[in-house]
């Protein structure tokens, strides 16, 4: 079963399509991540996924649940973290901790038992008893992150997690997540950073609405050029080198820039050996031979169109 | 337990908001106490005017020196005649009017006189108020005279004869408004920012994010802020009672089962206004909106009955009329629950459709 399952769903607002279209596949036991740049679409379909707004075509299900008519089941079965500090300010640490694990239904031994191992957790030891309205941005990010954890769910849907944090605090996130997911937890996490999303295991790429490609974050950055990018130098004639590759069967593409040679293979690691040796089988000499680096950013935009 | 949650939530929040708990802990008594200062009768230096019909005996004089120096009455004036003392009491100049009557001397000596108190029923609570403290005077009066001439009492008595000033139904029974102002204000008020509050705090969405069902959260809402209100009706009503002395002929349950009803309403009122809001200030302004017109139209400046034909619509759908009314059919004439039923079923229509509308208008849903 698929921790969730989204088909055509299209939602929009006031005539605004947000989500159009959207079809999702999160495996039970990943890291899937929702990358895309802000009003991409990327909130409005988690809230869809957590039952908090309505389609209006397409289906979502999670854990085969419908959100909106088992809602009891989905909601328990997810931990939420909002984008936004959903938590109340004029409560503390403890307080809002304990009246979620009431909301929760979990029993009083239980819910203090939690609550303790959350807080140490997510390292607010000390701060129990503090208003949460007085905590840094960050400790209401962490308090948040307790707070969706609290009922132990199966799937974590995290909403920018760590928008507007500073990065060691993203870093020390991304290891909870880590830890998270080594205990069995499926996430499904959005965020506008390109470098964090290197972190998921499967990404979602989003722009205007649309998911417009999925996959590792590996496989995405082979999409761009069809295979990984090399950059050859030679020091004899260019052409010979050209004519070389050309007959090589694992080279998708060649091209010339410059002086130098353009080449998108399948795969380099296993291909830059095989092309080393026809080119000195053919006495081609070669001055200098390179990784080109592909950023997500770079597929993103060649996807989209530079749509941001 | 998840709804015991929430309204424990809800109250330790009221806990940490200063200023509007001091708004509900004050606001009822301040209103009540500020009410029974200016309008309540009974607390004494009520201005009346002493007609003394029985000018040349020495004994009707004393009778006059004794008012006087009561903390009870502020004499205003001195009318020649039973006409005039009503006059002055009509106009408004004097709550009320004691008349000595002729030959009272010769009657007390006889063994038995009357004084006539003449009390403004318009305001009744007033003229309880001198009914009381006339009959109290006036047995200080005739036993400080027997034991001075030395003649067995009682001999004196006292006939109440009632005048409607020209303010008639204007100030009629003011109570019943006040106590109505506080319990449609102060719970409208309360919950109306109650939802919005989690809606522009974002707060909501945690909150809907939960298996909390929608009833749960409206519930929790609305018994927290009823448990609160409730706690003011009583407060407000103990400085009315015990501090006012204010006139309530009924008995203290019908009066609280009829104050609850009327306040479940005004938290469904509150409660739905705050679904449709999507700020604070936008659901109080609402509320307040509608307290306006409700006020106007209640019967406490003009009886309804005087109000344009097409204009009383507006009093026959107001919740505060209804209020005002039972609450003076209980309170002024002492009429038992079942008496007020006409009055108390509009108010009970009022409540279940105000907690229906915030039940239906609140959307678990983010926008």
């Amino acid at each position: 079963m698929l921790a969730v399952e989204a088909r055509g769903l299209t939602k929009s607002f006031k005539g605004l399509v947000a989500v159009d279209h959207v079809s999702l596949e999160v495996e039970v036991g990943e890291v899937f991540g929702l990358l895309g740049p802000n009003g991409a679409g990327k909130t409005t379909t988690i809230r869809l996924v957590c039952g908090l707004l309505e389609p209006d075509e397409g289906w979502v299900k999670v854990y085969g649940l419908d959100p909106l008519k088992q809602a009891g089941e989905v909601k328990r079965a997810l931990g939420y973290m909002p984008q936004r500090f959903s938590l109340y300010d004029d409560l503390t640490v403890w307080e809002n901790l304990d009246f979620y694990g009431s909301v929760y239904g979990l029993p009083k031994r239980e819910r203090e038992r939690r609550i303790e191992e959350m807080v140490s957790f997510v390292e607010l030891k000390g701060f129990e008893h503090h208003l949460a309205g007085k905590l840094s941005g960050g400790m209401k990010q962490r308090l948040s992150l307790a707070a969706a954890l609290l009922h132990a769910p199966k799937l974590l849907v995290l909403d920018e997690p760590t928008a507007g944090i500073d990065p060691p605090l993203r870093r020390s996130f991304w290891s909870y997540f880590r830890r998270l997911n080594r205990e069995g937890v499926t996430i499904l996490v959005t965020t506008h950073y390109m470098d964090e999303a290197e972190n998921c295991g499967r990404l979602g790429l989003m722009g205007g609405g649309r998911v417009v490609a999925v996959g590792s974050p590996k496989e995405l950055k082979r999409s761009l050029h069809g295979g990984d990018a090399l950059e050859l130098k030679v020091a004899g004639d260019v052409r010979e080198a050209e004519r070389v590759a050309e007959s090589l069967s694992f080279v998708k593409a060649v091209g010339r820039e410059g002086g130098a040679l353009k080449l998108v293979v399948e795969d380099a690691e296993r291909d830059v050996p095989r092309l080393l040796a026809s080119l000195r089988e053919a006495s081609v000499e070669v001055a200098s031979l390179s990784r080109v680096e592909v950023s997500l950013e770079d597929v993103f935009i060649a996807l989209t169109g530079g749509a941001r | 337990m998840r709804l015991a949650a929430l309204i424990v939530k809800e109250l330790k929040q009221l806990r940490r908001d200063v200023r509007s708990l001091t708004l509900v802990v004050a606001m009822p008594m301040l209103v009540m106490i500020l009410f029974g200062w200016g309008y309540g009768g009974g607390v004494g230096h009520v201005p009346i005017a002493v007609a003394n019909l029985d000018p040349r005996s020495q004994l009707s004089w004393e009778v006059v020196g004794f008012i006087e120096q009561s903390a009870a009455f502020q004499v205003e004036a001195y009318p020649s005649s039973l006409e005039e003392a009503r006059r002055l009491v009509e106009a408004g100049k004097a709550m009320g009017a004691l008349v000595i009557p002729e030959e009272f001397t010769q009657s007390y000596l006889a063994g038995s006189a009357f004084l006539i108190l003449l009390t403004d029923e318009s305001s009744p609570s007033v003229a309880s108020a001198l009914r009381d403290s006339a009959s109290a005077l006036l047995a200080y009066i005739d036993s400080s005279l027997s034991s001075t001439l030395g003649l067995p009492g009682p001999r004196l008595h006292l006939i109440s004869s009632t005048v409607y000033g020209p303010q008639l139904e204007r100030v009629d029974a003011f109570m019943p408004v006040v106590l109505g102002i506080i319990l449609f204000l102060l719970p409208t008020s309360l919950v109306s920012v109650a939802i919005a509050r989690e809606r522009e705090k974002g707060t909501l969405e945690a909150l809907i994010a939960s298996p909390l069902r929608r009833w749960e959260v409206v519930a929790g809402k609305l018994l927290a802020y009823g448990l609160v209100t409730f706690i003011d009706l009583l407060l407000a009503l103990a400085v009315a009672i015990v501090g006012f002395k204010v006139l309530m002929r009924c008995h203290l349950l019908d009066l609280l089962a009829a104050s609850t009803l009327f306040m479940v309403g005004s938290l469904g009122l509150g409660l739905a206004a705050s679904a449709v809001s999507r700020n604070q200030l936008q659901a109080f302004q609402v509320a307040v909106f509608i307290f306006v017109p409700a006020l106007l139209f209640c019967g406490a400046f003009a009886p309804v009955e005087v109000l344009s034909p097409s204009s009383r619509v507006v009093a026959y759908v107001n919740p505060l009329h209804y209020f005002v009314r039972a609450l003076r059919g209980l309170m002024v004439r002492g009429a038992p629950l079942y008496m007020v039923l006409p009055d108390l079923t509009p108010l009970l229509i009022y409540a279940s459709l105000t907690l229906t509308a915030s039940l239906a208008l609140f959307k678990a849903r983010v926008e």
